[in-house]
This record gives structure tokens, sequence and C-alpha cells, in this order.
């Protein structure tokens, strides 16, 4: 979150009054609001990161502005995560000069790059969309970045969310009221459930806070698979708890953004798991990443392990998400190569391979996302093992 | 079995589809009454956005 919730609330609350209180014909005055609100309270939270959010847009407008003119050149919109990929291997905090005296170092890079990638995923889709479509005004480009409930976390919308259409739409005082409603509903998972997952359910099956036992350890391989489904159980509610708070905000001011999650925990196998989870980012991967590259390829398999080991390092360049992209796009090609056998199904009822298709999809992503959000190697390895029965204090 | 349980599946939904509004409006106040209960919040930080 850019701000408290409280704030949050405050300011959707009132900025969204303003922006209706403007007739439809205003749509640039309706922009401002957006982007004034998003601006300060992105500046708030540090202006380094406002500068950094605005020079990526600007950079995308120009690769757009370039593409455009050599089409040949097909690849050029990629180079918009050259912040990106220069951030992986030298943290952007420590080398942009900005503002003079601001401390540097891990805490400033981390506070920078707030939100940078996933407004680097919006601004390539907003690119492609733009050059099918033969326009792309940098007005959206910055709106798409900075758009304040999306910023830290998406969904991963284009520019189109925002443009002249969605800007210019009548007040919906039905999606307003159901806009402050999700909000609460957000802010309940994220907040107290999250809470209640984070504490007093981990201090009752742990004995302590779930951030603790990262020092203290895992006394063998089942209390390490009961502290992954409580990790992914604690990702999933602040992950769509935000997206929530995000997505409600949008509907205050009647703006469609992108919904990220249909009920993932009841996927019943990886390929459910990927239509329910992340939406917005299983979208962008399969429209930018994956087709692409089985075009080129023509295997499908080899393109779902390369484009998850990317998108693994996209989420942080470390050990654990590139266990964790290996490990998606394994078990998705797995699956697909399993599915083209057309074997008959598994005799056994119904329900029974629903479940059981439940409770292994659920149990696998579980290992793999907490795997992949360990705090450092060493903790890794110390989970990791584990599951082996060795405990490392 | 499969399609008594996709037949059930797409009577809820539908029903959820064209009960949104009050559905919001319920889960909204139940939502805000724990919020305010709970008040003031935690300042949390989302884990997912990641750097």
């Amino acid at each position: 979150m850019l701000a408290t919730f409280q704030i949050l609330v405050l300011t959707t609350f009132l900025a969204s009054l303003v922006y209706w209180v403007m007739p439809k014909g205003w749509v640039e005055g309706r922009r401002a609001v957006l982007l004034v609100v998003s601006g300060v309270l992105i500046y708030i939270y540090s202006p380094a990161t406002l500068f950094l959010a605005v020079a990526t847009a600007l950079l995308a407008w120009l690769l757009y502005a370039v593409t455009k003119r050599y089409p040949q050149y097909g690849w050029l919109p990629w180079l918009v995560v050259l912040p990106l990929v220069i951030n992986a291997i030298t943290p952007l905090g420590e080398i942009i000069p900005f503002p003079s005296g601001t401390p540097r170092g891990v805490l400033f890079t981390s506070i920078t790059t707030l939100g940078m990638s996933f407004y680097t995923f919006k601004l390539y889709v907003s690119i492609k969309q733009g050059l099918k479509l033969n326009s792309l005004p940098f007005r959206e480009v910055l709106t798409t970045t900075l758009f304040y409930p999306a910023f830290p976390m998406g969904p991963i919308d284009g520019s189109q969310k925002f443009d002249h259409v969605a800007l210019s739409r009548d007040p919906d005082i039905r999606r307003w009221v159901m806009g402050i409603g999700r909000i609460g509903m957000g802010a309940v998972k994220a907040y107290i459930i999250g809470g209640w997952i984070k504490t007093t359910a981990a201090i009752w099956v742990f004995g302590v806070p779930m951030d603790a036992m990262y020092d203290k350890g895992w006394d063998g391989p089942v209390q390490a698979l009961l502290f992954a489904f409580f990790s992914f159980g604690y990702l999933y509610v602040n992950f769509s708890g935000f997206t929530d708070v995000a997505i409600g905000a949008g509907w205050m001011f009647n703006l469609d953004l992108t919904e990220n999650f249909k009920f993932p925990l009841i996927a019943h196998s990886i390929q459910n798991f990927w239509q329910r989870w992340h939406l917005s980012l299983s979208k962008f991967i399969t429209a930018y990443m994956f087709k692409p590259m089985v075009r080129r390829t023509g295997k499908a398999s080899l393109s779902l392990i390369v484009t998850f080991t990317l998108i693994g390092l996209w989420h942080r360049t470390t050990v654990g998400y590139l266990f964790w992209g290996i490990g998606h796009g394994t078990a998705l090609a797995l699956t697909a190569w399993y599915r083209t056998k057309k074997r008959p199904p598994i005799p056994m009822p119904y329900v029974v391979r629903r479940v059981g298709g439940i409770v292994v999809t659920l149990t696998f992503v579980s290992l793999m996302s907490t795997i992949a959000n360990q705090p450092s190697n060493r903790v890794l390895a110390r989970y990791v093992l584990s599951f082996v029965g060795v405990h490392v204090a | 079995m499969e399609e008594r349980w996709a037949a059930f599946a797409k009577v809820v939904a539908d029903w959820v589809s064209g009960h949104q509004l009050l559905i919001y409006i319920v889960l909204g106040i139940l939502a805000w009454a724990l919020i305010l209960l709970n008040y003031p919040l935690d300042s949390l930080t989302p884990i997912y956005a990641n750097y």
C-alpha cells in the first residue's frame, strides 16, 4: 500500500466526489484528478519512486513512437524492461543521484522501485495495444502507470483502460456503492484474516507468529508442509485483498480494472490454477510471451518452462523464484504432455478425483510459493532440508 | 455426477450475478463493521509487491 488504509479510503472517497462533480465533457479535468491524487500519494511515499515511474512511462512512450516509425523492429517494446533488468543487476537506489543526500542502500532501492515490475508490464501492454490501435497518448500512459490503487501490485492493465471513453462515463451510483463494499471486503481479507493467519492461528499451530518461523526453523516435514499452507494462505488473502481494494477503488471512478482471482484455492489442476490465480499476469504471459515463443520455436513444453522461469525472475531475482519458475513451467508442461496422450480418466468417483486434484494442486502451489518467498538462500536451504528431517538451527 | 455439480454451480453463479448489488451491500456492511471493530488497522505492505 502506498499509504495507510485510512488515508487511502479518505482520499478515494473525496477524489471520487471531485471526479464526479465534473461533467463528462471535462475528461481531462477528471484525468487531472486521478493524476494529481496519484502523483501526490506516490510523492509522499517517496519522490524517487515517482521520478522512476514517470521516467519509465516516458521511456515506454518513446519506444512506442520509435516502433511505430520502424515497425520492422518488433522487439523494441521489450526495451521497456531495461530499468527492471538494470535494477536486478545493480540496484537503482545505488545509482540514481536523487534526491541528493537521500540514504541509499537496500531500503532506499526497495522504496524507489515499488510497483516497478507491475508498471513495466502495464507499459508493455500499453505499447502493444497502442501499436494495434495506432494511438497512444502520453497522458493515458501516465494514468495507467500512476493510478494509485493499482500502483504497488496491479492488476496489470494497459493504458486503454484509462482512455477517453473510460473517463467520460456517466456516474454509476450502484458501482460506487459496490466499490465501497469491495474495498471493505478487501481490507477484511488483507488486514483481519491476514493478521489472524500470521499471528493468532500461527501461534496456535507453531507456537510462534509466522515471521518468527524463519528464525526458529522447522521441526520436520509435517511442520514445514503446514507452514507452506499458512504461507500461501496468507499470500492469497494479502494479495487478493489488496487487489479487491484496487478494483473497488476503480469502481468508485467507474473504471474497470481486470479481475485477478477466481477462487484459486479450489483449483483442481495446475492449468486450472493459472486460470484462477493472478489472471492479469497469466493473460500477459499467454499473449506476449508464451504464444510468440511457441510460434517461433514450435515447442510448447520448452516455451512453458522458459516463460515461467522468466516470470519467476520477474517476481524477484532470487534462487527461490528461479525454482518457482522452473517448477510451475515444468508442471504445466507435464500436464499438457499427459493430456495429449488422451488416456481415459483414472477410474474413481468424480468427487474423489476432483477433491484429490484440489489437494494435490494446493499442496504444489503452496510449496512453490513458500520456497519462492523465503527471505534468504540460507533460510530457503533450511526450509528444504527440514523435509528430509534435517533441522538446522 | 459431474453434470449435477456443473448445474448446481451454474444456479449459484446465476443467482450471484443477478444479485450483485445486494451481495456487495450485505457483505460490505459486515466487512466495514469488522474493520471498525478492529480499528485502527495495522499498516501492512503487500508481500506480493515485488520490487
